[in-house]
């Protein structure tokens, strides 16, 4: 949390993380060059270019839109979450990586400029039937891996926080949920590029098993969140324009609990006996606030460690971004919050 | 219009976009930035430079908010969160586009298996074009 932007706020935990990813990309595309050639030993230095930075960025966008669920089902994951920015930026340099050398290798040095021969050079071949009978040709799965990279580059470009500001929640939440077309596009790309060529069963199994993983984990994350926002309040009396919670002793000192009311998601915090509701989005990214704990007297969301005062929901200053808060009461050993907000806030980057 | 003269024109526009965006971010970066974002102001090269990108791409969304900041003599406010942004909201989108991808995905899996030639030389079809490489437009009058 800084007051002016910065390129990159530098901490240890994402030095470490960059000096991971980098150690794990360099190791997997010396791997896959050395399985390469020694399958086949008549491949280019170029093909085997070509084909590791697909590989590699196939494989980083599988655990790129994995990390997501995996943190929802397995909180242990949630370190790989909090700088998810840098894989995604590290996935769109491979992809251009990739691109750049196609473009090179197959369309230099031809009369026709390379970036319009990626496109056009089997233009002829974009017909489904030859003289009445259905043979279908070339696919032009080029013009699918050429979108899924203009994604990938709106999404890299657009990852600071900086756009967040710019752009809004809502319109950043969309651009960035272009990650999907991409990977659909990408699918496009891969089984109508890459898989009319090489026939070995390897290439669709894996390809296979690597979107039902995808698939299985998001359906496991989504039946558990569905579980989590059907919670209802417990029937029962209580002060009209309150909701009830959870009980007192669910809430630990120093720690954040999170309770659903009314379909809505409540941080709550014990601090110094007192227990206060705030809203769980934080402004930054919408990131769960009540699973993260009170440090220095300040609510700190566990994703990027935005700080909130826990009585009025306010950022310490020079910060302005307010975190809307709710009247609590106990009543009977349960916690009672204020159907609606008790302080307005400044909208920030999340709602 | 053919593909080829389609593919020229695209590449086109985007060229021209990207011109205008570059000769944009050179002045919004040194002048309008802190107009636009007071939490920029003071931020070194560094966070300049990684924003260019972006800034060539949305020059005319910046240039608005640019204008607008000018006009007002104050900052643009951050663009108001949409309800759908909301956690629960984002949440449903989030099933309703991974049942997509779990339909669809599956299908397009199957049909470019099935698109496959059962060999690599299709006989009786007409001749491919040239290698790619050696990709060539007769030249006019030939």
């Amino acid at each position: 949390m800084s007051a002016t932007y910065r390129a990159v706020d530098w901490n240890r935990q994402k030095r470490v993380y960059d000096v991971t990813l980098l150690t794990f990309l360099s190791a997997g595309l010396i791997s896959f060059a050395g399985v390469a050639w020694w399958r086949s030993p008549d491949f280019t230095v170029e093909t085997v270019l070509i084909r590791s930075t697909a590989v590699a960025a196939l494989l980083l966008l599988h655990v790129i839109l994995a990390i997501g669920p995996l943190s929802r089902l397995e909180p242990r994951f949630l370190p790989l979450l909090y700088n998810r920015r840098h894989l995604g930026v590290t996935l769109f340099v491979l992809a251009l990586t990739h691109g750049a050398l196609v473009v090179v290798q197959f369309h230099a040095l031809g009369n026709v400029n390379p970036l319009v021969s990626v496109f056009t050079a089997y233009a002829s071949d974009y017909r489904l039937t030859v003289g009445g009978v259905w043979q279908p040709q070339h696919v032009p799965f080029e013009i699918f891996g050429a979108l899924a990279l203009g994604i990938l580059f709106l999404m890299a470009a657009t990852s600071h926080d900086f756009w967040l500001r710019q752009l809004g929640a809502a319109v950043w939440k969309l651009l960035h949920f272009g990650v999907y077309l991409a990977y659909g596009l990408i699918l496009v790309h891969v089984g109508f590029g890459v898989l009319q060529s090489e026939h070995h069963a390897v290439y669709p199994v894996v390809l296979g098993l690597g979107f039902l993983g995808l698939t299985g984990l998001h359906c496991a994350a989504a039946r558990q969140e569905r579980a989590t926002d059907r919670q209802r309040n417990a029937a029962g009396p209580g002060p009209s324009g309150f909701l009830r919670a959870c009980p007192a002793d669910a809430v630990r000192e120093g720690r954040g609990t999170v309770a659903v009311c009314d379909g809505r998601r409540i941080a709550l915090f014990r601090h110094q006996g007192v227990i206060h509701a705030t809203s769980n989005v934080c402004r930054h990214q919408g990131g769960p606030v009540g699973e993260g704990r009170i440090v220095d007297g300040c609510i700190t969301c566990p994703w990027h460690g935005w700080n909130y005062r826990p009585e009025d929901g306010c950022s310490p200053p020079p910060f302005t971004e307010v975190l809307p808060t709710y009247e609590t009461r106990i009543i009977g050993g349960d916690v009672w919050v204020g159907a609606e907000t008790r302080h307005a806030f400044t909208p920030s980057m999340h709602p | 219009m053919s593909v080829i003269e389609a593919v020229r024109a695209t590449w086109l526009a985007v060229g021209v976009h990207a011109l205008l965006g570059l000769a944009f971010a050179g002045a919004f970066l040194s002048a309008g930035l802190p107009r636009v974002d007071p939490a920029a102001r003071g931020a070194g090269f560094g966070f300049r430079l990684l924003i260019l990108p972006g800034v060539v791409a949305l020059w005319p969304l910046m240039a608005w908010r640019w204008w607008r900041s000018i006009q007002r003599r104050e900052p643009p406010q951050p663009s108001a969160p949409d309800g759908w942004a909301r956690a629960e909201d984002l949440r449903r989108w989030h099933r309703t586009v991974w049942t997509l991808l779990a339909v669809t995905g599956p299908v397009v899996l199957a049909i470019s298996l099935a698109w496959r030639p059962t060999s690599r030389v299709t006989s009786g079809l007409p001749v491919l074009n040239p290698a790619p490489s050696q990709h060539r437009v007769p030249a006019s009058g030939q």
